[in-house]
């Protein structure tokens, strides 16, 4: 009877888990994964024969199983739970908050930004009114010693850029933030949570403001906002809820990307917040080189900021006080080129990355 | 086509379960060959040729050698096989080492063929070898029906990694009438305790591979990946490389016994707990067991075994262990994973052999693991100045020169993580879980109840091991099994 029941069952569950990946309609994205899903292939004769066939129809049939981030969620159980591994490919979860190992500290591609800086500063920075750098704290960072993992020493990090370029004001970011100003699921910090960093910054660049310079913000929210990390665990658990501030000045802002070539007045994107990842609604995402005006700025003013994704939340706030800001993500164009773009004369100047860009060098652009 | 894989799972085998189990007798080995081809398609559409070559060949020559029997042309007829065998084996396999090789030794300018292997060539090679020497020797009669031999050397349960079956173990097999699932269970009976004895068997295997498997292979990858090496590094990733490669292959053979029976056939061991082994010699007996007997049968026994002088003997053992390392991959690491086996063995035979008999059982236990170790270092590390990275920073010989630290933050936070599964994995590859089930079976047999509620029990688990296992396989990007590429 047993036997019976056992072969019953294998074969029922086998022939159901086919019928129900046929009968389910293909989905085109996911948004926990933030990423695109396989669609179907063409089957036809070129396929065939090149050998690649069967892969591309797993992958095929991988990304559009039924209740795929439900098995997800189910593998990443049973690593923590049954397996009682500490992390689930080098993700980890404390409490609500999910957190990405960055271990060793390499003390070489540390060394390799400091020298791009060193390059951009001899090439371009000589008339510059001032300049400063500053790292942005990964939030493993603000977690108790006991709960962090394998993760970068801030302070290590900073001992060593301010040993590599002692002709650079050194900004410190870590005591200006907490955890809770980053999502839960995305490596990111909050926007609103920034007034507090932006006014260091402009304290660092001797930029005077009033205290009331943050009247009039609204907050805008957007629920739920899955992570980066949301997908790569599992999805399981709750988004998070992206806020974004709007404000009479920075609605009239106007933004040029270099990338697109165009001219526009949205510092937020709100149809990005439907897509794979919400995080663009800011600025549009990623992009080489962004120029933020803001025609209410009373003097001429220039911020330019050496940047990666963390500074597309930030900038708007930041171009509250400049007249203009210049965004540089050096991960997309080379430095080299820079100067037929950007007047550097008479403008701040700021390095501003994440602790995971210094230490890997190798995600900048070398020319 | 992986069987770890959604489409095996939840596509290729219900629809050739519900199709194998509906047709008559005589049309299930038509059904297996068109289902086999299809399962080799799907991961090898341009090399499905060789196979078919391969297999044609092999009929054709196992015929002639019947009709020839007992003269030269049969004799010259068995070369020509072995030789069209050998042939595809050394042009796919092996080519592009020994052009390197010649290359590289006098400053020549071969071209490279730029040929990759196929898919499972190791394994059908040799199927098709023993059948045509078999048919040579009288063993077997050559078999007549096309598609029952072509059935036969394609069988996907064990076409791309083995085990290697042999044919005259699985002849009476061929015709369907003799199979467990309709003449051993009763003509037309469906034989459900040979099919759920399948399914359970399968379902262990898919668990090696996509639970254990997969885990200890990310796991050594990521140690030996490392920048921050350290002793106790190197010992762990040798441990869970070593252990990777045990559950990956026993994995797949447990999965291709497990498909074999649920269609009906009995394919031989190729594992039994080879890590309890106190011998190297013991160790080989229980490891890639068919892979052995191949060997054993085909190359050692007829170039006289053990028969002749001391130096003809170690002639022999030399030979085999350099051609099964040889086998395992067209890189020198390989040859030297051979020798390494062929001289310990000897030494084994000749010297430490007796004193090891007579050591406690821990000893012998420790010995044989500490040579493993360093063999499975040589057989996962095909550059060899990585090789000697690896193996002398087992003993603390930083490559840099100087002495690596004993262990580190990383070494230790990973060894923490994965402590539970490497523990798991060291139980598992004991027969203790078994020798524990079978004593619960027992146990439980006594009662009705009991036994119920144990048999409930199996069907929850087997029911949550598939779905944890497509939970792992779903995660997963593409991930075949590593004895593929052999």
């Amino acid at each position: 009877m047993k036997n019976k029941v056992m072969t019953v069952v294998f074969f029922g569950v086998l022939a159901a888990g086919m019928v129900v990946n046929l009968v389910t309609p293909d989905r085109s994205i996911s948004r926990a994964e933030r990423r695109e899903l396989a669609q179907a292939p063409q089957i036809d004769r070129e396929l065939l024969l090149s050998g690649e066939g069967g892969q591309r129809i797993e992958e095929y049939l991988l990304d559009q199983f039924w209740q795929r981030e439900l098995f997800r969620g189910i593998k990443v159980g049973f690593d923590r739970f049954a397996l009682q591994k500490s992390d689930s490919g080098g993700l980890y979860r404390v409490g609500d908050y999910l957190f990405q190992m960055e271990y060793p500290l390499k003390e070489e591609s540390i060394t390799k930004v400091a020298d791009k800086i060193k390059s951009i500063e001899q090439l371009y920075l000589a008339e510059c009114r001032s300049k400063a750098i500053a790292v942005i704290p990964d939030k493993s960072h603000y977690l108790p010693p006991e709960d962090a993992h394998l993760s970068l020493s801030y302070q290590a990090m900073e001992q060593l850029l301010r040993k590599e370029l002692p002709e650079m004001e050194y900004l410190p970011l870590e005591g200006l933030l907490q955890l809770s100003d980053y999502y839960r699921t995305d490596l990111h910090w909050k926007q609103e949570e920034l007034p507090a960093v932006a006014e260091a910054i402009w304290t660092q660049f001797e930029r005077s403001f009033d205290a009331g310079i943050w009247e009039g913000l609204q907050a805008n929210t957007y629920q739920p906002f899955y992570g980066a990390y949301y997908g790569q665990m599992g999805g399981m658990g709750d988004g998070d809820t992206l806020t974004w501030l709007t404000h009479p000045v920075i609605e009239k802002m106007q933004i040029t990307d270099f990338d697109q070539m165009k001219k526009h007045t949205a510092i937020y994107d709100e149809q990005k917040l439907t897509s794979v990842d919400a995080y663009e609604l800011f600025l549009s995402g990623n992009s080489p080189l962004i120029v933020i005006d803001n025609p209410a700025c009373a003097d001429e003013s220039r911020l330019i900021v050496f940047r990666d994704s963390f500074a597309s939340p930030l900038a708007p706030l930041l171009a509250l006080n400049y007249s203009q800001v210049v965004l540089v993500d050096l991960r997309f164009m080379g430095y080299e080129v820079l100067g037929q773009f950007v007047d550097f004369t008479q403008s701040d100047v700021l390095f501003l990355y994440s602790q995971p860009v210094y230490n890997n060098a190798d995600m900048l652009r070398k020319r | 086509m992986l069987f770890s894989s959604v489409s095996f799972l939840y596509y290729y085998l219900p629809i050739l379960l519900i199709v194998y189990f509906i047709v008559p007798n005589r049309y299930k080995n038509a059904v297996l060959l068109i289902f086999s081809l299809f399962f080799y398609f799907f991961g090898e559409s341009v090399y499905i040729s060789i196979l078919l070559i391969s297999t044609v060949a092999d009929y054709l020559h196992g015929l002639g050698i019947e009709a020839y029997r007992g003269t030269k042309v049969a004799k010259a007829i068995l070369v020509s096989s072995v030789l069209i065998n050998l042939g595809l084996l050394m042009l796919f396999k092996y080519s592009a080492f020994f052009v390197q090789n010649i290359n590289a030794l006098f400053h020549a300018q071969l071209p490279l063929l730029g040929l990759t292997l196929p898919l499972g060539i190791s394994f059908y090679t040799f199927q098709t070898m023993s059948y045509t020497i078999d048919v040579y020797r009288g063993e077997v009669k050559a078999q007549r029906n096309f598609i029952d031999f072509a059935a036969y050397v394609t069988m996907f349960p064990q076409l791309v990694a083995g085990p290697i079956v042999r044919y005259c173990d699985i002849e009476p097999q061929l015709r369907a009438d003799n199979r467990h699932n309709s003449g051993a269970a009763g003509a037309g009976r469906f034989d459900f305790d040979g099919f759920a004895w399948g399914v359970g068997r399968f379902m262990a295997g898919l668990g090696k591979k996509v639970i254990l498997a997969n885990s200890l292979g990310e796991l050594s990858k990521l140690l030996y990946a490392s920048a921050e090496p350290s002793v106790l590094l190197y010992w762990t990733a040798m441990a869970a490389f070593s252990l990777q490669i045990y559950f990956d292959f026993s994995g797949y053979s447990d999965m291709a016994v497990g498909l074999g029976r649920m269609l009906g056939f009995s394919f031989l061991e190729n594992f039994n707990y080879p890590f309890i082994a106190d011998s190297l010699t013991e160790f080989w007996r229980r490891w890639h067991i068919s892979l052995g007997g191949w060997f054993r049968d085909y190359v050692y026994i007829p170039l006289g075994g053990s028969r002749g002088g001391l130096i003809l003997r170690l002639r022999n053992i030399l030979c085999v262990w350099m051609l099964t390392g040889f086998w395992h991959g067209a890189c020198w690491n390989y040859v030297l994973w051979g020798l390494y086996f062929g001289v310990l063995l000897m030494l084994e035979k000749l010297f430490v052999g007796r004193a090891l008999s007579r050591a406690p059982k821990l000893l012998r236990h420790f010995y044989t693991l500490l040579l493993l170790s360093f063999s499975f270092v040589i057989f996962g590390t095909e550059e060899l100045p990585l090789l000697g990275m690896r193996l002398f920073g087992m003993f603390g010989f930083s490559a840099q020169g100087g002495a690596l630290p004993l262990f580190n933050e990383f070494t230790f936070y990973h060894l923490k993580s994965s402590a539970w599964l490497l523990l798991l994995c060291v139980v598992l590859a004991t027969p203790l879980p078994m020798k524990g089930y079978q004593a619960l079976q027992g146990l439980c047999g006594r009662y009705r109840l009991s036994a119920v509620l144990l048999s409930a029990a199996e069907l929850v688990l087997m029911l949550l091991l598939l779905i944890v296992c497509t939970a792992y396989i779903v995660d997963s990007s593409f991930n075949p099994f590593l004895y593929f590429r052999f």
